[in-house]
């Protein structure tokens, strides 16, 4: 008979349960959208790198490579693929013939091999020009018809250069075309070959590749259009697992405390029953169904509209990443975490409070109804300076630190969240502006095929650039500019002209290598692979990218150039170079605009962990408030009697947690400066771009403003239930 | 004898102030005997009866039920004395407030295997007319008589009420002394009953009378009035 209780109870007190299932879901919601979508875009991305053979280096030599032997010798793949550079007004496009064994085309739309005539495109360059399906695509005096879209595993970040940072889909793109469409072109294609499979010996690989005439041999970690995409997927999930992971536990550690207090204050019941005969073992089976019944709810709840709201998420990632989903990646793991992970953090608090009921006699569960529930200490505080309700309310509060330190923390982390969520947009903007536009004064910049001497064009400034790496891989884009240079304004720390006799680091990157002013450190040059050491002369204020600053004549001294060279220039105006002589060109207002692109998937999930984290504060609020509502109905329905208005009520028994939820919403400052910089450290670790983040006053006030409105409409919300509380029928409920 | 208590101490400890609720009790009882235990607040009274009826524990003293002292019990096997044993009537009726009245003395009956119909045990104590009602749509008298029922209802050996008219008016009070007086009559019942009203005392076989603690006396009465001429 006493398995109908648990219904009862929950049909009763329907409203503080829907605010239990509220945080269950929250839970399971924020575990499933955020693990789903990110571990789908990694799976999707190993799916496709090893469904599609990614390939694990390739090489260009002078005259043929001998791939049987090679093959044999190596136990690799190896396969020519030719490719065709066309260029028309501002555009180029990288054409390859398919291959059959390694770096294989994955269609989104249409064939993967193209037929003669045909031209397959990736989705991005077709997106951005404007090509649909059985369009015709025009190269010099010849027409192809757009037969498909696809992805290539060894051009997933789609750059033109190596050097290149940022890719721009409108200029550049790939396409397939049969070999047999090649020799029509004026253009000549060139030869190189990819190797699939596991490579061990690339040393004695190359070496048998020089009497071939090798003229490059790039590995697959040394490939930036596979790299970058990798070390993006990796700051993405940097980023997101630990929020996902600290909301997750936030609201279960919340489930932990609130089924522990629900099943407490059911302690009467038990005791009744535990009086009347029941077994431990029945009254633990009988009440476990409430529990079970918050988990299976909330839990089902939050894990299926996580899941259904994946699928957007991921479409979000996938066209970020230019990543094909190969094959539907049906996250059982994420799934079963994200709906058992709650019930673990449920049963145990359940099961804990039902222990403690257990432990005492029928007798003290009969007699507990209200008072005992907190810590007896707070009740021998000297407070006889104030006022009676100030007396009250904070013995009340005081006798039950543990819940509130619940929620202290819950709205502490939740406000770090929405900061986060204000915050991070404006920050990326201003970092993005105090680059590109205080310190990067040139609005175009070019790499010159070869050095150059003298001044040819007076508005521009020469400069040099060399790629360097340091021992652990991380990439260090050396600048060597003009002494006292009007194009690149940098300023240390101290907001002074930096020292640039030996190399001045931008910020994070000075925290990346952790080096400071003074210190000696080592970096690889990319070109041969040589060791080169320099005195850390200062560090600037820059706060993106891996960029280090030298003077220009002492960049000529240690890269051994004729002094006076220069391979680059900085100009404000559009220079007009003969394009053979420039091997790379960039627009500083469209690399400004792409990488605030390159930030919206993570701006996405941040508008998303914004969401949650307010609905989950409100809800911590709402539930430990209605809990202490419920617990202390009796004292209320005295107080009531004696003659206390509603807000004085109010005040006595939910004042101390609104002071609680204030003083989260202020720790939430210093949680945020200090955390978030960790975060970003995590990301800047997996990614060529390190960020600074600091607690911006806008997003501050955002974020206390919404916070406080919704927290001051769930208080109206109790309020008004304290006014509907009748103080006589509230007494006799102790007879019930 | 059904009922022996003998040097039973009880001490409660508040602070710095130890209180000795119950300081060497002894007296017994025989089986069908409806006992009265009378007393002033303090007395010890309700502590008396939640260690018999195993709900709270003694620090020093037997309390032998059939041949079993209940005292020596562990947790478990206090549990199972409740459960096959006791009838409890608590003053303020403690009925489930999710269990309609019906469902409140079914799931005692459940309890042990020789219960009587929950339904005719409510007809019994006037209340099938109310049994699908839950118990805030009771009142104060009503509610005891399904405390009642339930607690008669699985056939205990031993009915315990702590003040079972306490809450109660004048009629109400005399409708559940007429219940209990039935019960252990008919069914043959062991009752003990605790009051702080001497009027009642006249319904009983044996008055105990404790104060401070002690019994301070025993009254045998081989003529016990019915419950209908107990006036007060």
């Amino acid at each position: 008979m006493i398995y109908r209780i648990p219904a009862r109870i929950i049909r009763r007190q329907l409203g503080q349960f829907i605010g239990v299932i509220t945080i269950v879901a929250i839970a399971s919601f924020s575990h499933s959208l955020l693990t789903i979508g990110v571990n789908a875009l990694e799976e999707g991305y190993a799916a496709f790198a090893s469904d599609y053979k990614q390939e694990t280096a390739h090489f260009i030599t002078v005259h043929g490579a001998p791939e049987a032997k090679l093959e044999r010798k190596y136990k690799v793949e190896i396969e020519e693929r030719q490719v065709l550079e066309v260029e028309w007004e501002d555009k180029a496009l990288r054409v390859f013939t398919p291959t059959q064994h390694v770096n294989l085309a994955c269609a989104l739309a249409g064939k993967s091999v193209p037929s003669r005539g045909e031209i397959l495109l990736d989705p991005l360059f077709a997106k951005a020009n404007g090509y649909a399906l059985g369009d015709s695509f025009r190269i010099g005096n010849r027409t192809y018809k757009v037969a498909g879209f696809i992805y290539m595993p060894d051009y997933i970040y789609i750059t033109r250069y190596d050097q290149d940072i940022i890719n721009n889909p409108l200029e550049f793109g790939i396409g397939l075309m049969d070999k047999r469409d090649m020799v029509w072109h004026s253009t000549e294609p060139y030869r190189y070959y990819v190797i699939g499979g596991p490579l061990s010996d690339v040393r004695g690989f190359k070496e048998d590749l020089e009497a071939c005439g090798l003229v490059s041999f790039v590995e697959k970690k040394e490939n930036p259009r596979i790299t970058t995409t990798e070390m993006k997927l990796a700051g993405t999930k940097a980023v997101i697992t630990p929020i996902t992971l600290m909301m997750t536990l936030i609201s279960s550690f919340l489930t932990f405390t609130v089924l522990g207090r629900l099943i407490n204050s059911l302690r009467v019941e038990i005791g009744t029953l535990m009086a009347l005969g029941y077994r431990r073992g029945e009254i633990a089976r009988t009440f476990l169904y409430i529990p079970l019944f918050i988990w299976i709810v909330g839990a089902s709840l939050g894990t299926a509209m996580g899941f259904l709201l994946t699928k957007p998420f991921v479409q979000l990632y996938v066209e970020y990443f230019n990543i094909p989903l190969v094959a539907p990646v049906f996250p059982t793991r994420q799934l079963l975490e994200a709906f058992f992970l709650p019930g673990i953090f449920i049963f145990s608090g359940s099961l804990f409070a039902l222990r403690e009921l257990f432990a005492k006699e029928p007798l003290a569960l009969l007699r507990g109804s209200e008072g005992n529930s907190g810590s007896s200490a707070a009740y021998f505080l000297q407070l006889d300076g104030l006022s009676f309700p100030k007396r009250v309310m904070l013995r009340h509060g005081l006798s039950r630190m543990w819940r509130n330190l619940v929620l202290v923390v819950g709205v502490a982390c939740s406000t770090f969240l929405l900061i986060y969520g204000f915050t991070a947009e404006r920050t990326l903007q201003g970092m993005v502006n105090q680059t590109f536009s205080s310190t990067f004064n040139y609005d175009y910049m070019y790499v010159l095929s070869s050095n150059q001497r003298g001044k040819k064009f007076p508005s521009a400034e020469g400069f040099n650039l060399r790629t360097l790496y340091d021992s652990n891989g991380r990439n260090v884009v050396l600048y060597g500019i003009q002494k006292g240079s009007n194009m690149v304004s940098l300023r240390n720390l101290d907001g002074l002209a930096p020292d640039l006799s030996g190399i001045a680091l931008a910020k994070p990157l000075a925290a990346k290598l952790k080096a400071a002013k003074g210190d000696v450190i080592e970096l690889n040059d990319k070109l041969n692979d040589k060791p080169i050491r320099f005195r850390v002369s200062d560090v600037v204020e820059l706060r993106i990218g891996n960029y280090a600053f030298i003077d220009l004549e002492e960049f000529n001294r240690v890269f051994e150039l004729p002094r006076g060279s220069y391979r680059g220039l900085f100009s404000p105006t559009e220079l007009r170079i003969d394009e053979s002589l420039v091997f790379m060109r960039q627009d500083k207002a469209y690399i400004a605009s792409t990488f605030e692109n390159m930030m919206a998937p993570v701006k996405q999930s941040l508008a998303v962990i914004s969401a949650i984290s307010l609905m989950l504060a409100l809800s911590i609020a709402n539930v430990l408030s209605t809990l202490s509502l419920n617990e202390n109905r009796r004292t209320i329905g005295i107080l009531k009697i004696f003659g206390f208005r509603d807000g004085e009520i109010v005040f006595m028994t939910l004042g101390f947690e609104r002071i609680c939820f204030y003083i989260g919403m202020l720790l939430g400052i210093p949680l945020f400066n200090r955390l978030v910089n960790l975060l970003m450290a995590s990301v800047a670790e997996q990614s060529d771009f390190a960020l600074e983040f600091e607690a911006d006053p806008v997003g501050i006030l955002w974020a206390f403003g919404v916070l406080a409105v919704l927290y001051h409409v769930v208080q109206r919300l109790l309020r008004n239930r304290v006014y509907r509380m009748s103080g006589a029928e509230l007494l006799k409920e102790r007879t019930d | 004898m059904f009922l022996e208590v003998a040097g039973l101490k009880r001490i409660y400890t508040v602070g710095k102030t130890t209180v000795a609720a119950l300081d060497g009790v002894d007296f017994g009882v025989e089986k069908g005997a409806f006992v009265v235990v009378l007393g002033p607040s303090g007395s010890g009274k309700s502590t008396l009866i939640n260690i018999i009826g195993g709900i709270d524990r003694a620090d020093a003293g037997r309390v032998v039920v059939e041949g079993q002292d209940i005292a020596r019990l562990d947790a478990k096997g206090l549990t199972e004395y409740r459960r096959n044993s006791v009838g409890f009537v608590f003053q303020f009726y403690n009925l489930v407030s999710s269990l309609t009245a019906y469902e409140n003395v079914l799931a005692t009956a459940y309890l042990s295997r020789g219960s009587f119909d929950a339904g005719v045990i409510l007809d019994l104590v006037g209340m099938s007319d109310k049994k699908n009602k839950f118990p805030f749509e009771l009142s104060g008298g009503e509610q005891q008589r399904v405390a009642i029922a339930r607690a008669v209802v699985k056939n205990p050996k031993l009915l315990l009420c702590d003040e079972p008219t306490g809450a109660l008016d004048y009629d109400n009070a005399k409708k559940v002394l007429g219940l209990l007086e039935k019960v252990n009559r008919e069914l043959g019942t062991t009752v003990l009953l605790i009051t702080h009203n001497t009027a009642i005392a006249r319904m009983a076989h044996v008055v105990i009378r404790l104060r401070s603690g002690r019994v301070v006396e025993r009254v045998d009465n081989p003529t016990p009035i019915a419950s209908e001429q107990v006036v007060w």
